[in-house]
């Protein structure tokens, strides 16, 4: 078939054109490059530059996050929030990402549907909604108290429960999704085989599932770190002033007190957190997607 | 003999949907029984309903006398060998057929000598640290056969287990799958949509339609002696020539296509009458050039296509009341041509006849 052959260079790569290095070419790769350095890039190290600079030359502003009392609260506080609801997200992800991975198609698309959905629903307004369900008169509490569970009601808001509630509700989708796209590249027939081979459902879950689904459960963890250590509305709102988390406290630096040496250093410091845990993502992503193992 | 499982009126439906229609078998110990049907015929769902990830709707099962219809596929000791091998990819070669020893308690000291061995029976014993991943097609479906047999099961059910693989190799793993049934001596229940693996393997075959067994016999039995148009076409090529019968016994029958009519001996006839169909296999059909040489069954015609396939040539001769016919003709014979007019002959004791003419269904999974 002769004419297969001739033809066969031509379709094996892209045309060569679409690589020539133009005019056009080049505008097009410099006009994006040109917004993010004035900015995106150009506000990042001024920030930088002021955590050393602001009031005085030198690294005092980091002396004082070292010392400080009161900012190692603030960061312990933002730790343990972030840590916790990482651990509740990835919990609760998890559960609906294998169901979602089970079900059948048209059940999955409506999963689908309703995880999507909150993506809709700007996050001020379902900080308030939180309010209004989880506050001493709310839906939550008024229902319980009707019931006959409870005589008082609870204290659910203005505390680190409120704010773990609305940031673990916040963050659920960006666990759900990664957790999913793993699970989906998960081999269905391996759950069986086990089975076939002798285990039991929660023996061939934990001996073969759950360890396929780690790279993803990691991608999840990190991504779910990252959005939480930088919350600032959710806890501003539903701690109401007394759960601090770091973001809070920066803007209260930056605003309110001006202290804006401090606060560039605190978010330098949160930065790089930050950008160590992306490298990290980035190489859990890639064992997930080369499906090395081991 | 006796019987390794049974199944007695088993019925399953998925809502509106008979995927297994009231299906009995017995499967006998030690035997290679092939399940084959086209896409949708049930084979799937049987050998799931004997491995315990499907329930019946109704029916039992039993193994050697004891009821499994609900056993969970844990509890059975069968070994399940899937269509994509199913080999686990965070494990090892050795860590995967060390697997279900490992569930059943073994350490790892107790299970290095079976595992070896399982390895030594497939010749994978070097690649015991890879992988899966790092492996050939046909090397994974042997990890994935020592994982099953490692354990000794009662019964091996293998679910289209070289699909995947290239023609070359599908040749190869079907002779070493067959030698290994014969060494282990394990019952293998087979589940193939491809004909000549279920012809060239199996002792017996059950061929699916519809949830339903249409027809349980050896292979020789099925493509001699096929029950119905279905069969004869699904197993191997025929020709099917539209025939009404003319008389007859148990022994012998006449029947006319268009005005000829044609004897049929063989031992025993079905008692068929009106329009039927005589399947007529082409490797049964012969080419010859004048009547006085040619079968007292012949039709005339004319070759209007020639293929040559090494070993023989197919032919297909028009006829004017038989339609188009196959015949296959042996290299060294007088070579074919296309316009030849050439008689298409028979001998009496060839032609199955079967009840009805050939529908859409029928065909649509010939080949």
């Amino acid at each position: 078939m002769p004419t297969l052959v001739e033809t066969a260079p031509a379709v094996s790569g892209p045309s060569p054109s679409m690589f020539r290095k133009n005019g056009a070419y080049w505008f097009m790769v410099l006009l994006p490059a040109v917004f993010l350095a004035t900015l995106y890039l150009a506000p990042v190290i001024s920030v930088m530059v002021r955590s050393v600079t602001e009031p005085v030359l030198g690294l005092g502003n980091y002396a004082v996050i070292l010392e400080n009392r009161a900012i190692q609260n603030v960061l312990g506080k933002t730790f343990y929030i972030c840590t916790v609801t990482t651990g509740l997200t990835l919990f609760f992800g998890y559960i609906t990402a294998y169901a979602m991975s089970q079900v059948s198609p048209r059940e999955q698309r409506w999963m689908f549907f309703l995880v999507i959905l909150s993506f809709w629903i700007s996050v001020l307004i379902r900080t308030f909604a939180w309010i209004a369900v989880l506050q001493p008169r709310g839906l939550l509490n008024e229902a319980l108290i009707w019931l006959g569970l409870i005589d008082q009601p609870l204290r659910m808001v203005r505390n680190d429960f409120g704010v773990i509630v609305g940031m673990v509700h916040y963050m659920l989708p960006y666990a759900i999704l990664p957790l999913f796209a793993n699970m989906q590249t998960i081999d269905r027939s391996l759950v069986p085989a086990a089975r076939a081979l002798g285990a039991s459902a929660r023996r061939a879950f934990f001996t073969v599932f759950l360890p396929l689904s780690l790279p993803g459960l990691a991608g999840a963890a990190i991504l779910v770190l990252i959005f939480s250590s930088g919350f600032y509305i959710t806890p501003a709102l539903l701690g109401g002033g007394k759960v601090v988390m770091v973001a809070e406290y920066i803007s209260v630096q930056m605003s309110e007190t001006l202290k804006w040496g401090l606060a560039t250093s605190l978010a330098t410091c949160l930065m790089l957190v930050v950008l160590a845990l992306t490298i990290a993502m980035s190489r859990f992503m890639d064992v997930g997607s080369a499906g090395k193992s081991g | 003999m006796k019987d390794a499982l049974r199944f007695q009126s088993v019925t399953k439906k998925y809502g509106e949907f008979t995927a297994l229609d009231d299906v009995s078998i017995d499967i006998q110990s030690g035997e290679f029984m092939t399940l084959l049907g086209p896409s949708g015929s049930g084979k799937t769902t049987m050998l799931m309903t004997i491995g315990g990830f499907v329930e019946p709707s109704a029916g039992q099962v039993t193994l050697d006398g004891t009821e499994i219809t609900h056993l969970p596929p844990e509890k059975r000791n069968f070994g399940l060998v899937f269509q994509g091998y199913a080999l686990f990819p965070h494990l090892t070669v050795w860590e995967n057929v060390f697997y279900p020893l490992r569930v059943r308690g073994l350490s790892k000291t107790d299970a290095e000598p079976k595992v070896r061995d399982a390895l030594e029976l497939i010749q994978l014993s070097h690649l015991a640290e890879r992988y899966p991943k790092q492996l050939s097609g046909g090397q994974q479906q042997r990890v994935a056969l020592a994982r099953t047999l490692v354990f000794s099961p009662e019964l091996l059910l293998l679910d289209e287990p070289l699909s995947a693989l290239d023609r070359a190799l599908r040749k190869d793993l079907q002779r070493e799958l067959k030698d290994l049934h014969e060494r282990v001596g394990t019952t293998f229940i087979y589940v193939t949509h491809d004909q000549e693996e279920a012809l060239s393997m199996s002792d017996r075959i059950a061929i699916l339609r519809d949830g339903r067994i249409e027809q349980l016999g050896t292979p020789l039995e099925l493509y001699e002696n096929p029950a119905t148009i279905f069969v004869a076409n699904f197993l191997g090529k025929s020709n099917f020539l539209p025939a009404r019968v003319t008389g007859g016994d148990g022994s012998a029958m006449t029947y006319t296509v268009g005005d000829s009519e044609f004897q049929l001996t063989r031992d025993r006839v079905p008692n068929l009458d009106g329009e039927i169909s005589i399947a007529l296999r082409p490797e049964r059909l012969s080419l010859h050039g004048a009547t006085d040489a040619a079968p007292v069954n012949r039709i005339p015609g004319e070759i209007t296509k020639v293929s040559y396939y090494g070993q023989l040539y197919e032919v297909i001769v028009k006829t004017e009341s038989a339609g188009n016919l196959m015949v296959t003709a042996n290299i060294g014979d007088e070579q074919p041509r296309t316009g030849d007019r050439v008689w298409v002959g028979w001998e009496s004791d060839s032609g199955m006849p079967l009840a009805g003419r050939p529908t859409e269904t029928d065909d649509a999974y010939a080949g």
